[in-house]
């Protein structure tokens, strides 16, 4: 329990502290859920070879039909989400869909259209909300409309982020109908170019999550009332969304990189207030 | 003196046998490439300067200079044993495997690392324990088999196979590399705290 709290707060610092904000009643499931989307989503930066994150994902699915068989794995993620299992109901369609989605970004290297990140943020963000609402047992169509724009808007916005750290491994994740647009080449991203056509196609992507979460944020008024914990990544993503207009979006800035100090103090507040 | 006047010479194409007749050659230029105008029309000026150096053998000091420069300088090589040069985290050396902290052993026999091994030099056996969870009964490296391609900490879900910052293990004897499980479970607790700093210099903060 406390090694895969731990993952989280290494590795997705900003999710870690939603989580902990989580109702009481699925924070342990919140994390296991969280910690089991970090081993698939870091996996592809851990290889060399198309090969081994092939085998590891089969691992990682053959590991989990075997939850669900219930056998006991001995991976402490893996217990974690056992346990998770046996105490709340987690569908396995969502927790495969998270290994596919990864494999098939690994496999495909590059995103053709912006439809395409989305299905991508859809398949690999949107199932963690998914996996609470279930844990919750709340069944409402706009609470899962709502879950899936915040799911897009995060995956939209990770995809943003990690230009600065893919260009370093020469990996180029703007979708190329974007890149076409405005005509961007590829020289200007790995030369970390803050000319104004990579600007613009910056500001389509992030108007593009700006709008999911701006819809996520009007379905949530609308909805359940209890599922405002679960909602509670709004705050890191439209901090980010802001500061990336401050900065012109311009993704190289070094200002977007750094750990903002006052989110859990933000998060808190508004769980509280609202 | 162009192409074109040489085919008017008579010859198609020019060859190193071509007979060049005397008329055109005569009309060569020569030019000189030597400097000798800067030494033949040197001024007083110069001259004075180039006497003074001679008389006090500035070449001289100014090479001496050099090498006493070079003896405060901090020296280019190290004195091996004792002092080592840096290694990067993704530095490939010595196999460990590694336990978690309540002293679990972490590999849980996926066979990962035997299947993706290149060199196969990685021979493991696996049979159920009492509780019910797989582990390795036999985990053998052939260190004189491997390429240290890293594919084996690569493939590792749980980050149990770890080629640790140790590149001094060399041996007299071929047996000596033949590494079994309790020697590589060794090799872990020992350089745990050097693999556990290098995975976190590595980790991808996102």
């Amino acid at each position: 329990m406390q090694r895969v709290v731990f993952h989280n707060e290494k590795h997705d610092f900003e999710n870690y502290l939603c989580t902990l904000l989580l109702h009481k009643s699925i924070r342990r499931t919140g994390f296991a859920v969280r910690a089991f989307n970090i081993e698939v989503a870091t996996l592809q930066d851990q290889i060399s070879d198309m090969k081994i994150g092939e085998m590891r994902f089969k691992f990682w699915e053959s590991s989990l039909t075997e939850i669900y068989k219930n056998k006991i794995p001995k991976h402490p993620v893996l217990i974690e989400l056992y346990t998770a299992t046996k105490t709340q109901k987690l569908s396995i369609i969502y927790l495969k869909r998270l290994i596919s989605s990864r494999e098939n970004y690994m496999l495909n290297s590059s995103l053709k259209t912006i439809e395409d990140l989305e299905t991508y943020a859809e398949n690999s963000v949107s199932p963690v909300y998914y996996l609470f609402l279930e844990a919750m047992g709340i069944k409402d169509m706009k609470v899962d409309h709502a879950v899936s724009h915040l799911g897009k808007c995060q995956g939209i916005i990770n995809i943003i982020r990690g230009i600065p750290y893919n260009t370093k491994s020469g990996r180029i994740s703007i979708p190329q109908d974007i890149l076409l647009k405005y005509k961007v080449s590829y020289e200007n991203i790995i030369r970390n170019s803050s000319e104004q056509n990579v600007r613009d196609a910056i500001y389509e992507l992030a108007s593009r999550a700006n709008s999911h979460l701006m819809k996520a944020k009007s379905l949530e008024k609308e909805g359940n009332k209890r599922i405002k914990s679960i909602c509670l990544p709004f705050v890191p993503l439209h901090l980010y969304l802001e500061n990336l207009r401050i900065a012109d979006f311009n993704v190289f800035d070094k200002q977007l990189q750094e750990r903002n100090n006052l989110l859990p103090m933000k998060l808190l507040w508004r769980k509280i207030v609202g | 003196m162009n192409l074109a006047m040489l085919t008017r010479a008579g010859n198609t194409v020019l060859r190193s046998s071509t007979l060049i007749p005397l008329r055109s050659a005569s009309q060569i230029k020569y030019i000189n490439v030597n400097r000798d105008n800067e030494f033949e029309n040197i001024s007083w000026g110069a001259m004075t300067d180039q006497a003074i150096s001679y008389a006090f053998v500035t070449e001289l000091c100014r090479g001496a200079a050099v090498s006493l420069a070079h003896f405060f300088k901090e020296p280019a090589t190290i004195n091996y044993p004792f002092e080592k040069g840096p290694l990067s985290p993704r530095f490939r050396g010595e196999h460990a495997l590694r336990r978690y902290p309540s002293g679990e052993e972490r590999c849980i026999a996926c066979k990962l690392c035997e299947a993706i091994c290149p060199a196969q030099a990685i021979t493991i056996e696996a049979e159920e324990r009492a509780d019910g969870s797989r582990r390795t009964t036999r985990y053998d490296i052939d260190m004189t088999k491997c390429i240290y391609c890293g594919f084996c900490q690569e493939a590792c879900p749980v980050d149990a196979i770890v080629e640790g910052p140790n590149f001094e293990y060399s041996t007299e004897t071929h047996e000596e590399l033949l590494y079994n499980k309790e020697k590589l479970l060794n090799n872990g607790d020992k350089w745990e705290s050097e693999i556990a700093a290098n995975i976190h210099a590595d980790h991808l903060y996102r």
